[in-house]
């Protein structure tokens, strides 16, 4: 079908053209269909009048335009091949029948001013390809007897199915003509008759255009509603701090805040958890998302009640129990049909981009208030979840009850306020999509309007983007940001009564030893109490001295600042054996200024990185500096704690009990050779026996099969020993070091 | 680059030195206090040795082992100036340059070294300190040389500038200086 466009009173608009005329809401709903997806077969031209080029070139911009200008009647549209009288109550172009709600600019310029036929001409624009040219309509219009409704000569048949074959259901139809309009309902086939209608053209809806509206709505409020949780969390964060700061010192150490907090910050915490968890590919609440995913896609064409049929005969009983466990629902409130339903919405839901953005923001938010932590995606498939458990709440709890579900679910309590709104919302779009409409149909040539509905949304894949993306890096930039984000990250752990998930995985742990931590201000070092006020206040170096056994190196700030000032958590994650009864401080370190007045050398101790420094720094000490490279490798490592294990303590420390101790082995001159060199190794940087080259810290958890690594550290050597008193400007020199009491936390029993 | 070694010096007995060495100095070392180390002058050489007796158990039957290193007498009062050049301000001039971790220097014709460690003062507590080197000898015990790694004698930061050790250098180098070996 093509159209013409007029601008009114301008070349063309002569009165010939009057009958053919659309009334300016149809000419809008046309054009705006025809900008937004194209009319198959159809084509509108652009007004004769010089300066319009043709539509399918125009910006959006020009398109909005002609749209504002067709609304306020400065345009008009005309339907090429018959007349529509759009604009007039009978079927007679004249100035008695001119509806009364036309457009000012259009009825004025009608009333005022009747075209004629000596005006302009026809307008033909025969360099389109579509564009027929104008054709010449009737002058007098056809006669039409008075309609009677309900017994016009026409009629159509709608049908409406899924892609397996059975019908929409119950889905509300239109169709008008210019003479009537008829409402319904399609019925359990997806089917509907119409008889007896006036008007020949007709155009079918199917599906109401009041859920556009519905969407628009239900989307803003979900949207302002994430903003409001996230405000909310903000405030009861603070408030939470506010309190446990105001508590007594002893009490604080005393008070066992995870039964205090748990409440309030499971979800949080377990959010996190759960993020972790998903993160890992044998995490069973991955494995029973993948079964629901499978269940979905297998029957992704099936229609409304088939796809429920075939997910429960997919989806057994046992993963049902498990599923609704792990996501923190007791397996009576919850049956797989209520499964189902909700994943579908849940699924139809994250299909709309902006919403489903919206939600990923939210969730990396809402994270980051709870653990203070830069979270640079955390992926749809936790988002997925939360709005998932949110609509299961609403579901089986009741609208009503939603939002007070925190007591009986873990994540979905998050957003479970939301459930109603989530539930609206995916309803809504799942009739938006099943929207459809055929205009302007001659009903003398069609009178079967049948269409296939489009297959389901594809289930929400559960691995969560955030898998291959590492956390942000904790960067403060003042030794008050440090002290802050290390207060922030306590109360929180405090909160929720248990130690922190580790911030990075062991594949980002390892990267970051290779890109090391140069770019990061602040290192920190873990420091006895007593080595500290060593020869008086504060006369204490940082080089004095870790528990027999174990070297302790630097880390950076970004590693522990999520183990806030914990003591335990801390030598935990350093590799370091926790001794209870010994008072630890931790020296925050700022690197460019530890440069600037103490020269010093810090590097992450990789063996390529410390064969690097013997060669650079030691080149002339050794007669042989191939053994270097030989000895700092995983092989050699081995021999040599083999070596050291079992070494008496006097030969160990001492060189004429350790000379002795290596002949007693039998070595070889070159074995002894190679063994000197890799202790003087040792002795020159620290990297004793459990040193692994890789430059991170096993954990206290570690085997010697399994190691599990806690931070990437930090080899540090300053060419003079600088006291505490010097280092944080005591003496009126620049504050280069900052020192934290650690404070254990008291988790209770 | 490594640098020409001069032939290994007998070890002497502390406890029984031969003639012509002159015992200046016995000080214990907080970190190995099971036998002391003897600074001793022969000729225009400065030697630091010590002796033990080493007993693993009761099993073990047990030896004396002895080592020892080898300085040019003038590296007393190079010791203690070059030290000092550690504790300058980085960016003094004559400060130990930036990045650097050692000095070497030619002493008396031998090449000297003074080198800031990780762990010089305990590998087992982790206590760092600074080492006298002769570039031009190997370490050696009783049990003969390690050809691979310079002499370096290791001294903790507490053994150096708590426990007086740095005294011991400035008196030897004030005698030798005043003639008295």
């Amino acid at each position: 079908m093509s159209y013409q466009l007029y601008v009114t009173g301008g070349y063309g608009f002569t009165e010939r053209v009057l009958p053919s005329l659309l009334h300016p809401s149809d000419a809008v709903s046309i054009a705006q269909d025809y900008f937004s997806r194209g009319y198959q077969g159809a084509h509108i031209e652009p007004p004769p009048d010089g300066g319009y080029r043709a539509l399918e070139q125009s910006s959006s911009s020009e398109r909005q335009a002609i749209l504002n200008a067709l609304q306020s009647g400065q345009l008009v549209l005309g339907r090429l091949d018959s007349a529509a009288f759009g604009i007039f109550t009978d079927r007679t172009a004249s100035p008695e029948h001119l509806r009364s709600d036309l457009p000012a600019p259009l009825a004025n310029r009608l009333r005022d001013r009747w075209p004629t036929g000596a005006i302009g001409g026809p307008a033909v624009r025969s360099d389109s390809l579509h564009a027929p040219a104008t054709q010449n309509y009737p002058l007098t219009p056809e006669p039409v007897a008075e309609p009677v409704p309900g017994q016009g000569p026409y009629s159509l048949t709608i049908e409406y199915h899924w892609p397996d074959g059975t019908g929409v259901a119950n889905l509300p139809f239109e169709v008008g003509t210019d003479l009537e309009s008829v409402t319904g309902v399609l019925d359990h086939r997806g089917a509907a008759s119409v008889e007896g209608l006036n008007g020949r053209f007709a155009t079918v809806r199917l599906g109401s255009s009041a859920t556009d509206d519905m969407v628009r709505q239900e989307r803003k409020a979900i949207i302002a509603g994430l903003q409001r949780l996230l405000e909310q969390e903000r405030k009861d964060t603070e408030a939470r701090e506010t309190v446990y700061q105001q508590m007594p010192r002893y009490e604080k150490a005393l008070v066992n805040t995870g039964a205090v907090f748990q409440g309030a910050y499971d979800a949080g915490i377990g959010l996190f958890d759960f993020v972790v968890g998903v993160s890992d590919l044998a995490h069973p609440t991955k494995t029973l998302m993948d079964g629901l995913k499978s269940a979905w896609s297998a029957n992704q064409d099936n229609g409304a009640n088939s796809w429920y049929e075939s997910f429960n005969s997919l989806y057994d009983d046992k993963r049902r129990e498990r599923w609704v466990r792990a996501i923190g629902f007791s397996p009576s409130d919850i049956s797989r049909e209520d499964i189902a339903k909700a994943y579908e919405l849940a699924s139809l839901i994250m299909t709309d981009a902006q919403l489903s953005a919206a939600l990923k923001d939210f969730v990396t938010d809402y994270a980051a208030i709870q653990h203070h932590t830069e979270y640079a995606y955390i992926g749809g498939a936790i988002a997925f979840e939360l709005v998932l458990a949110a609509l299961l709440a609403a579901t089986t709890l009741g609208a009503g009850n939603a939002a007070q579900a925190s007591s009986r679910i873990r994540h979905g309590r998050i957003l479970a306020g939301l459930g109603p709104a989530f539930g609206r919302f995916a309803e809504a779009l799942k009739l938006q999509g099943l929207r459809k409409i055929w205009r302007d149909f001659d009903l003398n040539r069609k009178k079967r309007f049948e269409a296939e509905a489009s297959p389901r949304p594809k289930g929400v894949d559960p691995d969560p983007v955030q898998l291959s993306t590492r956390p942000g890096k904790v960067l403060p930039r003042s030794f008050g940001e440090a002290k802050k984000l290390l207060a922030d990250a306590r109360n929180s752990i405090i909160a929720n009564g248990k130690a922190p998930s580790p911030k990075y995985t062991q594949e980002q742990l390892h990267q970051i030893a290779q890109e090391g931590f140069a770019d990061e201000k602040f290192i920190v070092r873990l420091v006895e109490e007593p080595h500290v006020h060593r020869n008086g206040p504060l006369n204490g170096t940082l080089g004095k001295e870790g528990p027999a056994g174990v070297q302790i190196w630097s880390t950076s700030f970004d590693q522990i600042a999520h183990l806030d000032t914990d003591p335990k958590l801390i030598t935990e994650a350093m590799g370091v054996n926790y001794k209870p009864d010994a008072r630890y401080k931790l020296a925050i370190i700022d690197q460019a200024n530890a440069v600037k007045y103490a020269d010093a050398e810090t590097i992450v101790p990789t063996y390529g990185n410390l064969k690097k420094f013997v060669e650079d720094k030691l080149p002339g000490k050794v007669e042989n500096p191939a053994l270097t490279r030989e000895v700092m490798t995983p092989e050699y490592s081995r021999e040599y704690e083999a070596l050291i294990k079992g070494m008496p303590e006097d030969a160990w420390n001492d060189p004429l009990g350790r000379a002795r101790y290596l002949r007693q082995k039998g070595l070889s001159p070159e074995e002894v050779k190679a063994f000197d060199t890799r202790f003087s190794i040792q002795s020159n940087t620290g990297a004793n026996e459990h040193y692994t080259g890789n430059g991170l810290t096993k954990t206290i958890s570690s085997s010697a099969d399994q190691p599990v690594y806690g931070a990437v550290e930090a080899f540090s050597l300053h060419k003079s020993p600088k006291t505490f008193r010097q280092m944080t400007g005591m003496d009126g020199g620049t504050q280069w070091v900052e020192l934290v009491d650690l404070e254990p936390i008291n988790f209770g029993a | 680059m490594a640098h020409p070694k001069l032939p290994e010096w007998p070890i002497i007995d502390p406890n029984n030195p031969p003639s012509g060495y002159l015992e200046v100095a016995c000080v214990m070392d907080p970190e190995l206090t099971s036998a002391p180390w003897h600074f001793y002058v022969s000729g225009n050489h400065l030697l630091i040795v010590r002796k033990k007796w080493v007993q693993f158990d009761e099993n073990d039957p047990g030896e004396f082992v002895s080592g020892q290193y080898e300085y040019p007498i003038g590296a007393a009062r190079w010791f203690l100036a070059t030290l000092d050049r550690f504790f300058l301000e980085p960016d003094h001039p004559n400060a130990v340059p930036r990045g650097e971790i050692t000095i070497e220097e030619d002493v008396d014709g031998e090449t000297l070294g003074v080198t800031r460690g990780a762990q010089y003062g305990s590998v087992l507590k982790g206590i760092p300190g600074y080492s006298l080197d002769n570039l031009n000898r190997f370490e050696h015990t009783s049990f003969g040389p390690s050809t691979n790694w310079c002499q370096m004698f290791k001294m903790g930061d507490p053994w150096l500038f708590e426990h007086g050790l740095l005294d011991v250098f400035k008196d030897i180098a004030e005698r030798h200086e005043r003639g008295e070996f």
